[in-house]
C-alpha cells in the first residue's frame, strides 16, 4: 500500500511543482504556430505578451469571440506592440484541437487576430502553467516576469450581456504594463470550461 | 437569437400546461441540445405562509454528463436559480445536495452527477405562481450552457414523499467544527471525530483555499491532508462540505463552519500562528523522549537495559555500556529523522511512525516483539547478541550489542508514541531541516537520559535491588508487555490491510515463528536447525502480501444498474469460501498486478458476490444466469446489460482480456 502510494505520489510530483507564482519569470517554451512557424517565448523578450488559453468551442471562449469582444482586445493590444499568443492544449481528437488546415479555416471564421494561435497538444506548456480553463489569461511583461494569471474578467458567466458590465482584468494589467505602474491584482480565480488535456503518462 | 426562441416556446408551454390545468408544471423536454432535465416539486399541495414550503428542484443528468456545485473546483459555473415570487413570498433556504468530485486529466471539479435534488424553502406572503429559471453548465468531455425556466404553484395536485426523501437523504447534515482542522504548513490537515467511515473528501465552498488538483489523501493515522494555496488566508472561518465514504457510497456528509487551529499545543485562540521558539520545542523534545522510556512498547526493552547495567555491579564501570547505549538511540533517532527529511523531500507526506503504515514493517515488528517475548519467557536463549543479554558476549562484542539495543530501542519507541506525538512531531518536521533533526535529537537525548545518568554515577544503581530469584520473575512479567506490543501492532495492521485472509497468514506466521524459537531452545542438533530455518522461512513467507489489490464491490444489483446507467461494465466474480475452484482462480488470475492493471486501463468495476452463506440476492441472480453454482464470471456491458457476458469457469487471463478489451469494440450485430 504505502510503496504504491509512494511511486503515485512521485508520479503526481512533476504536476503538483506545475504552475507560476505572479511575479516569477514566465517559463520559456517553444510551439508551433498555425502557419508551422516556431514561436519562442524567450524570443520575444522587450515586448508584453499576452497568453490567452483557447478553445474554440467552449461556451465562455464563443462568449468573447461572437461578439468581437476578444478580437478588438487582440487588436489594441497589436497596435500597443503586445504580442497575443492564443495557446490550445486540447489533445488530438479532443475539443477544440485543429489540424493545420481546419484552424485556418476556423480562425478566418471566427475573425480571430492573435500574433501567434499555438497548438500545444501535447498539453505540456498548459501543465507548466498550470492553465486550467479556457479561456485562462496570463500576461508577461517585457522582462519576462509574470504580472498577472487568472480569469479574463470578473464575472463568472457564458452571457456576452456581462462583458460591459465586468471589469476586464487583462486590460488593468496591460494599462499598469503602460503607464509603469505596477499590476494591482496579480492572480485571480480563472474561469471557464477544463482545458482538455491529453491523458497523463 | 436562441434565447428568446427558448423564451417564447417556453411560454407557450407554459401556456399549454396551464390551458390543461396540470398538477406540477414540467421545465424543457428531456432531449434536444441539453442533457440535463429539470423539474420542480411543491412538497405538500397547499400553500401556507406562516409555515416552511419546501420545494424540489431536480436537475437529471444523462449518463456521464455532470453540472457543478457551488464552489465549482478549477473549471465549470455554478448552478444558479433565480426565483420570481409572489408579493410578500420569499426564498428562506436553498439547499444543496452533497457533491461528488470529477478529476478529469489533472483538472478536479465539484458538481452532479445523475440526479441531483435542491431543496428551497419558502414562506411569507400568499400562494401563487412560482417562476424559477435554473442556470448551468453541463460538461462531458465539452460544456454546453443550459437554462430552463419552470413555474408551478400549489395546486393541490399529489406529492411526491419518495423525492423528498431522497432529497433530504442527499443533503449534507449542518453541523459546526465537525472534527478538527489544522495547518501544517502548506497543508490543511483535518482529523474525524469518530472512526468507521473508510475515506473522507473536503469540498471548499470558498475559493482560494484548496489547490483543488492534488488528491485528497485520508489514512486513518494521519487524518484528511489537503494542500493549501499559497495565498491562502487561515485566519477567516473555512466553509465547506466533509463528505466520507464507505464501499463507494456516501456514509455521511456535514456542512458547516470551522476555524482552523494550528498544530497541537500551539494553537493560540489570537490566531497567531508564530512558532514557539526553538528551545523551548527542543526541551519538550527532550521530555517527551524521557517519557518515552515507560511506554508500554519501551519498557520491557528497556528492562534488558537495566539487566545488563546490573551486570556491571560487581566491578568495572556502567559508562561505556551507557553511552554505547546512547549512541545506539541517538543515531537511530537521527537516521530516522534524515530518512523523513528525505522522503518528504522527494515529495511523499510522511508523519512519525510513517513506517508503521508498511504492513511489512509491521509484521516485521510483531515477529521481533515476539521473539523477544517468548526469549524473555525462557522459551530459549540467544546465541549471539540480539538484544545482548548473552552472557557470553563481553567486550567489545558486548558493546555493540548495547549500542544495537538502542537501535531496538528506538524502533520501539515508535509505535507507541505515534498517536501521541504525531502531531508535535509533524510539526517539528515543517521546519527547516536542521531544526527538525535538532528536535529528534534531543528526543533521543531525553529517551538515554536515565542510562547516561546511571553511567556517570554509578552510584544510582544500588538504589536497585539486588540480582536475584526476582528478576527471572520481572523478565517475565515484561514478556507479556511485549505481547501486548504484538497484540497492539496486530491492531495497527488490521487498519492497514483490509484483507481478513492476510491477518490470518500473519497470525499463523508468528505461531509458526514461536515455534521455530522453541525449536531453536530445545538443542542445536541438525535436525532442529533444518526446522529453524524452515520455520524462519515460512514465517516470511506467510508474512508477505497476498496480492490482494483489487478494489472489490460487494455485489448489489442497485450497483449495477448504477454502473450500467453511468456507462461503466461491471465484471462479477460469483465465488465462496468453500468452493475451491473458485480460490484457485482468484489466486492464479483475479489477484494479480496483471488484472488489477487490466481492470483499471478497461474502466471495468469490479464486484464480487460472495455465495458462501447461500445470500438469496445472489440466487436469484445465479438463477437469471442459469447457473446454480459457483464460480461464476459475468461481464456487463452497458450497451446491452440484459445480456451478460460469462466466462469459463476454468478461467484464465487471457479470457479477461479477450472480454474487458471487446467492450470498447463495437457491439457484435445481432442475429435478427
Amino acid at each position: 500500500m504505502k510503496p504504491l502510494l509512494f511511486l503515485f505520489l512521485l508520479s503526481i510530483a512533476p504536476l503538483a511543482a506545475a504552475g507560476v507564482k505572479t511575479g516569477e519569470a514566465a517559463p520559456d517554451f517553444v510551439l508551433v504556430n498555425q502557419n508551422g512557424e516556431s514561436v519562442k517565448l524567450s524570443d520575444l523578450k522587450g515586448k508584453t505578451v499576452v497568453l490567452e488559453w483557447i478553445n474554440f468551442d467552449c461556451p465562455f471562449v464563443k462568449k468573447f469571440y461572437a461578439g468581437g469582444e476578444m478580437q478588438r482586445l487582440q487588436k489594441a493590444a497589436a497596435a500597443d506592440g503586445v504580442v497575443w499568443l492564443s495557446i490550445n492544449s486540447s489533445a488530438p481528437g479532443k475539443q477544440g484541437n485543429f489540424d493545420p488546415e481546419s484552424l485556418k479555416a476556423r480562425m478566418a471564421k471566427e475573425g480571430a487576430l492573435p500574433a501567434h494561435y499555438l497548438q500545444d497538444s501535447e498539453g505540456l506548456v498548459g501543465r507548466r502553467y498550470a492553465a486550467k480553463t479556457t479561456p485562462h489569461m496570463f500576461v508577461i511583461d517585457a522582462e519576462g516576469t509574470l504580472v498577472y494569471q487568472g480569469a479574463i474578467d470578473s464575472i463568472r458567466s457564458v452571457k456576452a450581456a456581462d462583458i460591459p458590465k465586468a471589469t476586464n482584468h487583462v486590460v488593468a494589467a496591460l494599462e499598469a504594463l503602460k503607464a509603469g505602474k505596477p499590476v494591482a491584482q496579480g492572480k485571480t480565480k480563472p474561469y471557464g470550461c477544463s482545458v482538455k488535456y491529453a491523458k497523463e503518462k | 437569437m436562441l434565447d428568446s426562441q427558448r423564451l417564447s416556446f417556453m411560454r407557450m408551454m407554459i401556456l399549454f400546461l396551464l390551458l390543461l390545468g396540470s398538477l406540477p408544471l414540467q421545465a424543457m423536454p428531456f432531449g434536444g441540445p441539453s442533457h440535463v432535465k429539470v423539474e420542480v416539486v411543491p412538497e405538500s399541495s397547499t400553500y401556507e405562509a406562516g409555515a416552511d414550503n419546501w420545494v424540489a428542484i431536480r436537475l437529471q443528468m444523462e449518463p456521464n454528463w455532470h453540472v457543478y456545485w457551488k464552489n465549482v473546483g478549477d473549471s465549470g459555473l455554478a448552478t444558479q436559480f433565480e426565483f420570481q415570487l409572489p408579493p410578500g413570498m420569499e426564498v428562506k433556504e436553498l439547499l444543496w445536495p452533497t457533491p461528488e468530485l470529477f478529476d478529469t486529466q489533472g483538472l478536479v471539479s465539484y458538481g452532479y452527477s445523475g440526479e441531483a435534488i435542491w431543496l428551497a424553502n419558502l414562506t411569507g406572503g400568499a400562494p401563487g405562481q412560482v417562476n424559477l429559471q435554473v442556470d448551468w453548465l453541463e460538461c462531458e468531455e465539452v460544456c454546453i450552457p443550459g437554462s430552463a425556466k419552470t413555474s408551478f404553484s400549489w395546486t393541490g395536485g399529489p406529492g411526491d414523499p419518495a423525492l423528498f426523501e431522497r432529497a433530504r437523504a442527499a443533503i449534507p447534515m449542518a453541523t459546526e467544527n465537525f472534527g478538527e482542522f489544522s495547518v501544517r504548513g502548506q497543508s490543511l490537515v483535518w482529523r474525524p471525530p469518530h472512526d468507521g467511515v473508510e475515506s473522507w473528501t473536503f469540498f471548499p465552498e470558498d475559493d482560494g483555499w484548496l489547490i483543488y488538483a492534488e488528491p485528497q489523501v485520508y489514512t486513518p493515522v494521519e487524518g484528511l491532508k489537503l494542500a493549501l494555496e499559497d495565498d491562502a488566508d487561515t485566519t477567516q472561518p473555512l466553509r465547506g462540505v466533509m463528505v466520507g465514504t464507505s464501499q463507494g457510497q456516501v456514509s455521511f456528509a456535514s456542512a458547516g463552519t470551522w476555524q482552523l487551529g494550528a498544530t497541537g499545543a500551539q494553537a493560540e485562540p489570537s490566531g497567531a500562528t508564530e512558532a514557539p521558539p526553538l528551545a523551548l520545542m527542543l526541551l519538550f523534545a527532550f521530555i517527551g523522549g524521557l517519557l518515552l522510556n515507560i511506554m508500554p512498547c519501551v519498557l520491557p526493552v528497556l528492562s534488558i537495559k537495566i539487566m545488563q547495567l546490573l551486570d556491571h555491579r560487581d566491578g568495572g564501570t556502567p559508562l561505556p555500556a551507557a553511552l554505547a547505549y546512547t549512541a545506539g538511540v541517538l543515531i537511530s533517532f537521527t537516521l530516522l529523522a534524515l530518512g523523513l527529511i528525505l522522503l518528504r523531500g522527494a515529495g511523499a507526506e510522511l508523519g512519525w511512525g510513517f513506517q508503521l503504515q508498511n504492513p511489512l514493517v509491521i509484521c516485521f515488528l510483531m515477529g521481533l516483539f515476539l521473539l523477544l517475548g517468548l526469549n524473555m519467557f525462557g522459551l530459549f536463549e540467544i546465541g549471539l547478541g540480539l538484544v545482548g543479554v548473552d552472557e557470553r558476549a563481553k567486550g567489545k562484542g558486548k558493546l555493540l550489542s548495547i549500542f544495537g539495543s538502542g537501535a531496538l530501542a528506538t524502533a520501539a519507541a515508535t509505535p507507541c508514541s505515534a498517536p501521541f506525538m504525531g502531531a508535535a512531531v509533524g510539526y517539528a518536521l515543517t521546519l527547516d531541516a536542521a531544526a527538525s533533526l535538532l528536535i529528534f535529537f534531543f528526543l533521543g537525548l531525553g529517551m538515554a537520559f536515565p542510562f547516561l545518568m546511571v553511567g556517570f554515577f554509578p552510584a544510582a544503581l544500588k538504589l536497585l535491588p539486588k540480582p536475584g530469584a526476582w528478576m527471572l520473575t520481572f523478565k517475565q512479567f515484561m514478556g507479556f508487555l511485549l505481547m501486548a506490543t504484538v497484540a497492539y501492532l496486530f491492531h495497527v495492521l488490521v487498519t492497514l490491510v483490509d484483507d481478513s485472509d492476510r491477518i490470518l497468514n500473519v497470525g499463523l506466521a508468528l505461531v509458526l515463528l514461536a515455534f521455530g524459537a522453541w525449536v531453536y531452545g530445545k538443542g542445536s542438533g541438525w535436525l532442529n536447525r533444518v526446522l529453524v530455518v524452515l520455520s524462519l522461512a515460512g514465517t516470511v513467507w506467510m508474512m508477505g502480501p497476498t496480492n490482494k489489490h483489487i478494489p472489490w464491490e460487494e455485489f448489489d444489483e442497485k450497483a449495477i444498474e448504477k454502473h450500467v446507467g453511468a456507462g461503466r461494465p461491471v465484471f462479477i466474480d460469483f465465488t465462496a469460501s468453500w468452493c475451491t475452484n473458485c480460490k484457485v482462480n482468484e489466486r492464479r488470475v483475479l489477484e494479480t498486478p496483471e488484472t488489477l492493471a487490466l481492470l483499471q486501463s478497461t474502466g471495468v468495476v469490479p464486484m464480487k458476490g460472495d455465495w458462501s452463506n447461500l445470500n438469496e440476492d445472489i440466487s436469484r441472480y445465479l438463477a437469471k444466469l442459469g447457473r446454480n453454482s459457483v464460480p461464476v464470471y459475468a461481464v456487463i456491458d452497458p450497451r446491452a446489460p440484459d445480456r451478460p457476458k460469462l466466462l469459463p469457469e476454468a478461467l484464465l487471463f487471457s479470457h479477461l482480456e479477450d472480454a474487458f478489451e471487446s467492450l470498447s469494440q463495437p457491439l457484435p450485430k445481432d442475429v435478427p
